[in-house]
């Protein structure tokens, strides 16, 4: 008989383990890579590794590391909590109306190959220079996946289910609410995974221009001050977010969506 | 019959309803439209089922068997006709006739217990009556120590069994079981046909069972539907004379062997080489 131990996913016991070891393999190369070119033929544009990490505490020392990272997520966490609730509820809407998919399937395949960052100058017209523009095009950007997720996630309830509910006579909410949304949420989290490497890159092209404050503005103050390890010591910040924030998915999907065993994101 | 047992548990208005019957169809008809052409997937359906009898419906696949059901389900609808369960018409699903699929169905995010209190819920009970409630349903159908296990840690056969507790918590007149068992294994299959006989005589509910394994039509039921395909219609209306309670022994009594063979004589003749216009054949049989 199958075995289910879902908080097993908590369990930190295979962190050291050779597989984990061997999935280090292809960073470990990129950054021996990197260090091996800054020393061997670098110049003030390749800061060697230790040099990156020095300027990373330094930032983290004197403060502006936090103060900007502070903007740059309640910006960012914003726009995604915008995609996250409009996203599920278009993504519901259109798997569960065929009105609704017919209206917005159309509307968000022909927009989905813009770029939605050309947007932005408009955006800025319309909202001013500020958290505003920045929050709508997170989103924005966001809302594919996240609809893209709970369309396809809702879709896959099955006849017999919805059948089950209306037998039970399950009134149309509770059905969505016990049925629906739990069969749709691993989908769910598998937008919420491709959402979140987007919400950064917006967030910090976003505050690279015209602004004052954030992660991205940073990078282009380092960059004005001719600071290479500047620039890449906010670059290893992100990728550490990132990876931070991917896990933190993972791990949520484990939690959440513990009686899906063989999904291994 | 069963029919006159006044059913001491469940049914409270027994007096008014005995003599008509619980569930009658008239004249069911179905098309589908499937590339331009109309498919008739049922015709002429008519038959009624008297309170407390255990009615199979046997036919081979694409007999419309299942059709059937879900439109007694209120599922869908008939193209012409009618169902009418206790004199009134059946439009929409509703609790009073539980469905059970070939498939459970029970929610993985759910643990059994939670699966089986799930309708008593929707229906408003409390979480601690529906909690204790489920965990003597699930008594009823021998999965005492499993309620707090997920789905997936079930077999199908305990999975179909849960879901069995699940439908009977509906409280329903009349339990529509569309092939429940068609997915498990031989041996689990027998036994399940086995806990189902002694379970329904302890309830007295009224039962549909759709099964193409003739078999288990003349195991389980007080009368067997023989359906026959394109279009599906009922060939032989049986009533099956075999001792009550039925059990392990029953499985070898004569008497279901001579069953089984009408009834594949039957079915053979309507898979015969040529579906031709001679259907009438064996209207019933000796």
């Amino acid at each position: 008989m199958a075995n289910v131990t879902f908080p097993r996913a908590l369990a930190p016991r295979n962190l050291l383990t050779g597989a984990a070891l061997r999935r280090l393999l292809g960073v470990a190369a990129l950054l021996g890579g990197w260090e091996l070119v800054a020393r061997l033929g670098g110049t003030r544009l390749t800061p060697t590794l230790d040099e990156i990490a020095i300027r990373v505490l330094y930032d983290i020392e004197t403060g502006t590391l936090l103060f900007h990272a502070q903007r740059t997520l309640l910006l960012a966490f914003s726009g995604l909590a915008i995609a996250v609730v409009v996203g599920c509820a278009v993504g519901l809407l259109m798997a569960r109306s065929r009105w609704a998919e017919a209206a917005l399937q159309p509307l968000l395949g022909a927009t989905y190959p813009i770029p939605r960052l050309a947007l932005y100058p408009v955006l800025i017209l319309l909202f001013g220079l500020g958290a505003a523009p920045k929050i709508v095009l997170v989103s924005l950007e966001c809302l594919y996946p996240m609809a893209l997720g709970a369309y396809v996630g809702a879709r896959s309830v099955t006849t017999t289910q919805l059948w089950l509910a209306r037998n039970v006579g399950a009134s149309w909410s509770r059905t969505l609410r016990d049925v629906i949304v739990p069969a749709a949420l691993p989908s769910m989290l598998t937008g919420l995974r491709a959402a979140a490497p987007v919400m950064l890159i917006v967030i910090v092209v976003t505050e690279m221009i015209g602004e004052n404050r954030g992660l991205g503005y940073m990078i282009m103050l380092a960059r004005a001050n001719f600071e290479p390890d500047g620039v890449l010591a906010v670059v290893a910040v992100l990728a550490v977010l990132g990876f931070a924030f991917d896990r933190a998915v993972v791990l949520l999907s484990r939690v959440l969506v513990f009686w899906e065993r063989d999904v291994r994101l | 019959m069963l029919s006159s047992n006044a059913a001491p548990s469940g049914a409270t208005t027994m007096e008014a309803i005995t003599d008509q019957p619980q569930l009658r169809l008239t004249g069911v008809r179905k098309t589908f439209h499937r590339d331009r052409k109309t498919v008739e997937a049922l015709r002429d359906v008519s038959f009624e089922v008297p309170r407390g009898q255990f009615l199979s419906a046997l036919g081979p696949s694409g007999c419309g068997k299942s059709t059937m059901l879900h439109i007694i389900g209120g599922f869908e609808t008939a193209t012409s006709g009618s169902v009418h369960l206790d004199g009134k018409p059946v439009t929409a699903p509703g609790r009073d006739r539980g469905m059970m699929f070939q498939q459970a169905t029970l929610f993985p995010w759910k643990t059994v217990q939670a699966n089986v209190a799930w309708p008593l819920l929707v229906d408003g009970w409390k979480r601690k009556h529906a909690r204790e409630r489920a965990r003597e349903l699930l008594a009823t159908v021998g999965l005492s120590g499993f309620e707090h296990s997920y789905p997936a840690e079930l077999s199908g056969g305990m999975r179909q069994r849960a879901a069995l507790a699940r439908t009977l918590g509906l409280a329903p007149d009349i339990l529509l079981m569309d092939e429940p068992f068609g997915a498990l294994d031989a041996q689990t299959r027998e036994l399940m046909q086995e806990e189902l006989t002694r379970i329904w005589q302890e309830s007295q509910l009224t039962v549909i069972f759709i099964t193409h394994d003739i078999n288990e039509a003349v195991f389980l039921g007080d009368r067997v539907l023989v359906m026959g395909a394109r279009p599906g219609r009922i060939i032989a209306d049986v009533e099956i004379e075999l001792d009550r309670p039925r059990g392990a022994h029953t499985k070898r009594d004569p008497k279901l062997v001579e069953y089984h063979n009408e009834f594949w004589d039957l079915i053979r003749q309507e898979a015969g080489p040529q579906p031709s216009g001679s259907r009438d054949a064996g209207e019933t049989p000796s």
